[in-house]
């Protein structure tokens, strides 16, 4: 895959470099040549220096056959216009823009702007750090406001139907295992304890979620 | 005409001072202290936002919904094409007018980012000499 990523601080070094172990074909943009320096002796792929919104440089770092566009630049607002541009000008399958500001980064994905929040990530993950517990984080979707979490069932909960947990929009369970065989926690489904219980959990639910499943 | 301007430069600020004097009603956002007390003083009967403009929280004080026109005249094209893609295809505003600082990103200035009308006064400016060039 040809991927060009705008923007050569920490992030976009790192992804460069990553992705360049991973196979595949980069191209660095960003407006300061000193910065290269960051992407070590190793690295495969092309330089090119520019803004990374300017056509020309766009142009140079091979856009035009590009399979995806990552604008990852310290500006919110430089990124979502390189990622607009490089999708509607330049049609490029996969576009990802880095925004700052978790609010407009919603407002930005409503628009067709796919983007990554680094600021509200880190809230949500430090945020799951405080509160340890019983539950464990197996991934999180977006920024971090839906989980998917697993917990034990505490012997207070044997024998109670699954749908007990359940909050409309907020807690949805999904799957027990039990003795290593797993299903789908469907309505009526009976808890047995010592079950882990998988449950898409939304964060203003993350915290009665936990009391209910503590042991 | 209820217009709102982004950007209390120069021109902005001149903008604003036109429409008034036109009759309209515009609201300049601007987020330097120092230009925020020029507009005080030269702009009379102009609301003045404090604030960025490219955020959505100063849009909204500054009553981007109830806007006929937006004018994007900061020093930045960035800032300014994220001013009409966030006019035109989140708030609906009817119309939008940008300036263009660099005519190297002229490409970008078109409906993909809900832009109507652009004024660079460098294309302007080259355009004028080089037809006078032409007539001589």
């Amino acid at each position: 895959m040809k991927v060009i990523i705008a923007g050569c601080g920490r992030v976009g070094a790192l992804l460069a470099v990553r992705l360049g172990l991973d196979g595949h074909e980069l191209s660095v943009i960003d407006q300061n040549p000193d910065v290269f320096r960051r992407l070590g002796q190793g690295f495969g792929g092309t330089t090119h220096r520019g803004k990374s919104f300017d056509r020309a440089t766009m142009i140079d770092a091979g856009i035009e056959h590009a399979d995806a566009f990552v604008a990852v630049t310290s500006g919110d607002n430089s990124n979502v216009v390189a990622a607009l541009a490089a999708r509607e000008a330049f049609r490029v399958p996969r576009v990802i823009a880095r925004i700052y500001e978790p609010r407009r980064a919603e407002i930005y994905r409503r628009l067709g702007v796919v983007s990554v929040s680094s600021v509200a990530w880190a809230v949500n993950e430090v945020r799951s750090l405080l509160h340890p517990d019983r539950l464990t984080q197996e991934t999180s979707f977006g920024d971090g406001e839906v989980r998917l979490i697993s917990a034990l069932v505490p012997p207070r909960l044997d024998g109670r139907p699954v749908d007990h947990l359940a909050r409309h929009g907020v807690v949805v369970p999904l799957a027990i295992v039990r003795s290593g065989a797993s299903r789908i926690a469907a309505p009526g489904t009976l808890l047995a304890s010592g079950d882990t219980l998988y449950l898409a959990v939304s964060t203003e639910a993350f915290e009665s979620v936990q009391e209910m499943l503590a042991p | 005409m209820n217009v709102l301007v982004v950007g209390g430069g120069k021109l902005g600020a001149n903008l604003a001072v036109l429409l008034r004097a036109a009759g309209h009603s515009p609201t300049v956002i601007e987020q330097r202290p120092d230009r925020i007390a020029l507009l005080a003083e030269e702009c009379s009967g102009i609301t003045i936002v404090e604030g960025d403009g490219c955020e959505p929280v100063v849009l909204e004080e500054a009553h981007i919904a109830r806007a006929d026109v937006v004018a994007a005249v900061t020093g930045d094209d960035e800032d300014n094409l994220v001013v009409c893609l966030l006019a035109r295809r989140h708030y609906n505003v009817p119309r939008t007018a940008a300036r263009i600082n660099e005519p190297r990103n002229e490409w970008l200035f078109t409906e993909r980012f809900g832009v109507d009308e652009t004024v660079s006064s460098t294309r302007m400016m080259a355009d004028l000499l080089t037809s006078e060039v032409e007539e001589q």
